[in-house]
């Protein structure tokens, strides 16, 4: 069943179009994000569905009632905003109540609830402590637990770990997954870091300039990028984009790399007919790090050689940096003593690991 | 660096200041408890190092002072009636001028005006108001009661003069706490609000659980301000009433002042004022021991 | 998304009851200014025949005739106006020119420390009548009394605690880095309050000077005590009108206006720099 329907929302401030014809569904019980760049428009469609902006066009639907010109007390939603913004004046323990009381619970259930929360997020000894005074993760914890204690249809995240150290982030973050699963709540989460959205999320949606890219499980985003800047935002270390030109060499279609000699042959002709339009064109070749093989030794079927220019130690890997031309291009291997700075290799990529985009429209074609 | 100043630095932070302070005030505050003691009649020609020694005369008087003792009761309800009135109007105005609509900028600059204008001119400007054929009588008289309404002599009864003093300040000052009020209001984080009204408060609400309490402290600061101000009350008292009718009106800055220059008992007018600041600097340090005894345990 | 607390109409009904109720005294002031005698007394507004009369009358020294034949001499307005401005204006000055200096010590040195601040701050919290009685007897003997430069003196030491609490406020928010570097590069400390500090603060100046000079203006019961002729303020005066020719309300309301000029003017202009404070404040 779905929990959210956004609708073709559209949302904007003066000349600037903040979201543009943004539509997604959301399934009961599913962690959903939205995953974009700074000033994407992310935060800009959260505060719609809130309620805290008016959309200038389409509809928010949330558990089949149109929630659009609700305001955002009616509509059964909790966000937990990146400052915590928790109230400073009052304890912990009215804070985690605010909601509850002002929906007139009554005062031994709210303790109830109180008491349960605090206990899931481990905030029991701070109960009476004023809320000001306390630090961020508790702050953060306080925000999260009366936004969750009121059982919102839906959590909305403004990310809120972007204020948080690194080394608690890991743990929030395992956390928020875990209070998710058993609690059963939908969560629509807003963040710029793809490596939370695709450790947390069931499905992201990619937004750029106000428009959402892709909507898909996290492997799907990673195995089948359907534009350029999903392909480049999602994966660490960024995926080597390469210009080439699709051109046929006998009857096998091969790449050839921009200002290079470099071909790559991608298979027969009649193997790939839907690369037959796009022949002769210009073509942007995706290749993750992590996919390229290298070699010290000239095996056969290998794509091009070139000389390693830098390797970066990263523990239990590396990151190889491959001259080609004027650009790099970066591989990713496991930690091997047989490559050095200087040494010439020879490197060979799995065809079924090559991303394919137009280079115009950046749309993928394989 | 912050202790140790350049000795420039040190002189003209402290020797202007210092010197204008003993000059004019300091050292006549040191002839007042002396003044205090002496039994000191200024007509029979003679100068005040000459008067004789009185000792304590001049304050067993002043306890016994029955209109002494009725201008600082006076005074005080003065104080209390009016700060009152203010902060009940100024938090109300506060409330109505929260959100932005049409005109709130010049409203706003409308509001503030009277805090502008010298309390001589508000002290005429009442004074003109309430005559017997003015606005007070013919327009808001009217409004309230009716066409019936008979024209009050404002000034030639105690209770309705003791009300005139009060329209007067609670006009010229309700502005100053609206606007302390509105300045705290609205810088409550909108954050702030936002979480609440997600939450789902509404903005009533809001208004008395987020922001007026996050606004507690700037709110006793004014207040306090304002209950100072108002107990030195002398120009409205003093133009529009003359204290009357009678001494009912008699505020007590304004009985000081008619005891050293109408009367020109200079010792005892002393003797009063050194009595009426040893009360008030008592309850100015109770205030600030009480308020931070509290900052502290908190 | 903004929501309608209370219905438009409710907002606006209070907002105009309360914006009448701050304006009807004063209109009443100003139209009865414009009335002549005649119409000194009757109820309604706006006067038949206006005239200008009683704006000349507070200028000139004449016998005027009261209501039942009484007469009374006052005098032109001209002297107390010219007082107080002088008054006024050099006790203003000294005062944000002294504060401006304490608070650059209490700021970057604590020097005056916070008691010596507090100290200032009593000198404002305390009535005044509660300590003219000596300053009397004081410039009584120094031959103070009615005299310019007594005045100026009591104003400025009484006002100075605004000049250095809202100068000090200015300065804080000075970054002290600034005045380091200067020094560094080998500037006196002097040079560094002058050229790098008072530039930066002056909108702090003008505010401070602007809101002394309002409440130095209206200052009334010093004046009364301590002049007496020759340097009879205006607020004195305005007192003085209203007891000697009690019935002439015309007179009476061109002086208020007379006296109200100046400080709604300054009123104006600190709600214009008010707006340049405050943004100072958040965007340093």
């Amino acid at each position: 069943m779905d929990k959210l329907i956004v609708e073709n929302l559209t949302k904007r401030f003066g000349d600037l179009v903040a979201v543009k014809n943004v539509s997604f569904n959301i399934k009961e019980g599913e962690f959903f994000s939205l995953l974009g760049p700074s000033g994407c428009g992310k935060t800009t469609t959260l505060r719609c569905i809130a309620g805290l902006e008016t959309p200038d066009e389409g509809r928010i639907i949330i558990k089949n009632r149109d929630v659009t010109r609700l305001p955002p007390q009616e509509r059964g939603v909790s966000l937990v905003f990146q400052e915590f913004a928790v109230f400073p004046h009052m304890t912990v323990y009215e804070n985690l109540a605010f909601g509850l009381k002002v929906r007139k619970t009554p005062k031994e259930e709210i303790k109830k609830k109180v008491l349960e929360i605090a206990e899931t997020l481990n905030l029991k000894e701070s109960l009476g402590k004023i809320a000001g005074r306390l630090g961020l993760s508790e702050k953060q914890r306080i925000a999260l637990g009366r936004s969750i204690i009121v059982e919102p249809e839906i959590l909305l995240l403004d990310e809120p770990l972007t204020l948080v150290d690194a080394k608690v982030k890991e743990a929030m973050r395992r956390e928020l997954r875990r209070l998710q699963r058993e609690l059963k709540i939908t969560i629509l989460y807003v963040t710029h870091d793809q490596l939370e959205a695709m450790m947390m999320s069931d499905r992201i949606a990619v937004m750029d300039a106000g428009r959402i890219l892709q909507i898909g499980t996290p492997t799907e985003i990673y195995e089948d990028p359907k534009k350029v800047f999903v392909a480049r935002f999602i994966g660490s270390p960024t995926i080597n984009l390469l210009e080439s030109k699709l051109i046929t060499e006998k009857d096998e279609y091969a790449l050839l790399i921009k200002d290079t000699e470099v071909k790559i042959h991608i298979g027969k002709a009649s193997e790939r007919n839907v690369l037959s339009k796009h022949s002769g064109r210009e073509l942007v070749a995706g290749i993750r790090p992590e996919d390229i093989n290298i070699s010290k030794e000239l095996e056969p079927g290998y794509h091009f050689s070139s000389t390693i220019e830098f390797i970066e130690m990263m523990g239990e890997r590396m990151e190889v940096y491959l001259k080609l031309n004027e650009e790099y291009i970066r591989a990713l291997t496991p930690l091997r003593t047989d490559l050095k700075e200087g040494d010439r290799v020879y490197v060979r990529i799995p065809l079924d690991k090559i991303l394919l985009f137009e280079a115009g429209t950046e749309e993928r074609i394989l | 660096m912050r202790n140790n100043p350049p000795k420039i630095i040190t002189y003209l932070a402290n020797l202007p200041l210092n010197l204008l302070l003993y000059a004019t005030l300091i050292v006549p505050f040191a002839l007042m408890i002396y003044l205090a003691f002496l039994a000191w009649n200024p007509a029979a020609g003679i100068n005040w190092w000459e008067a004789p020694f009185t000792g304590v005369n001049n304050f067993i008087r002043a306890l016994s002072d029955s209109r002494f003792i009725a201008a600082l009761g006076r005074t005080a309800a003065f104080v209390v009636i009016v700060v009152t009135i203010e902060f009940f109007l100024g938090l109300a105005l506060a409330y109505f001028m929260l959100e932005e609509f049409k005109g709130k900028k010049i409203s706003l600059s409308l509001i503030i005006y009277p805090l502008m204008l010298p309390w001589v001119v508000v002290a005429l400007i009442f004074y003109l108001f309430f005559q017997d054929y003015g606005p007070m009588n013919n327009v808001f008289l009217k409004l309230i009661i009716g066409e019936s309404a008979q024209n009050i002599h404002w000034f030639l009864s105690s209770t309705t003069a003791f009300i005139s003093l009060i329209i007067a300040d609670v006009w010229q000052w309700t502005p100053f706490i609206f606007l302390v009020m509105y300045s705290g209001l609205s810088a409550v984080s909108k954050r702030l609000i936002e979480a609440a009204q997600v939450l789902g408060a509404s903005s009533r609400t809001i208004f008395w659980r987020i922001q007026l309490p996050l606004i507690k402290p700037l709110v006793l600061i004014a207040v306090v301000l304002r209950a100072l101000e108002a107990f030195k009350v002398f120009d409205i008292a003093y133009v529009m009433t003359g204290g009357g009718p009678g001494t009912s009106t008699e505020t007590i800055s304004l009985y000081i002042y008619r005891v050293a220059i109408e009367y020109h008992d200079i010792s005892y007018a002393a003797a009063l004022s050194l009595i009426v600041l040893i009360i008030l600097v008592i309850i100015i340090r109770s205030f600030i021991w009480y308020s931070f005894e509290r900052g502290v345990k908190r | 998304m903004n929501h309608k607390i209370i219905s438009k109409f409710t907002r606006y009904l209070v907002i105009i009851i309360f914006l009448s109720w701050i304006l009807i005294p004063v209109l009443w002031m100003v139209t009865l200014a414009f009335k002549s005698y005649p119409e000194w007394r009757v109820a309604y507004f706006f006067p038949k025949e206006p005239t200008f009369m009683n704006f000349i009358l507070i200028f000139e020294p004449k016998q005027i005739v009261g209501m039942m034949g009484a007469t009374a001499l006052v005098d032109p307005v001209t002297l107390p106006f010219i007082n107080s401005l002088l008054v006024v204006g050099a006790s203003t000055v000294l005062s944000v020119i002294i504060g401006f200096f304490t608070a650059y010590g209490a700021s970057r040195y604590n020097s005056p420390g916070p008691f010596s601040l507090f100290f200032t701050l009593l000198t404002r919290m305390l009535p005044p009548a509660t300590f003219v009685t000596p300053i009397m007897v004081y410039y009584s003997n120094l031959k103070l009394l009615d005299s310019h430069l007594g005045l100026i003196m009591l104003y400025s030491a009484v006002t100075v605690t605004y000049g250095i609490w809202i100068l000090k406020g200015f300065i804080d928010q000075v970054p002290i880095e600034w005045e380091q570097a200067a020094l560094l590069e080998g500037a006196s400390h002097l040079q560094v309050v002058f050229r790098v500090t008072l530039p930066i603060v002056k909108s702090g100046l003008v505010v401070s000077g602007l809101f002394i000079f309002l409440l130095n203006w209206a200052e009334l019961l010093f004046a009364l005590v301590l002049t007496n002729v020759q340097a009879v303020t205006l607020p004195v005066h305005i007192s003085k009108y209203v007891g000697a020719v009690g019935q002439l309300y015309g007179p009476q309301a061109a002086l208020g206006i007379l006296s109200s000029l100046i400080p709604v003017i300054i009123g104006y202009i600190i709600q214009k720099h008010l707006v340049t404070a405050f943004t100072f404040g958040m965007v340093r």
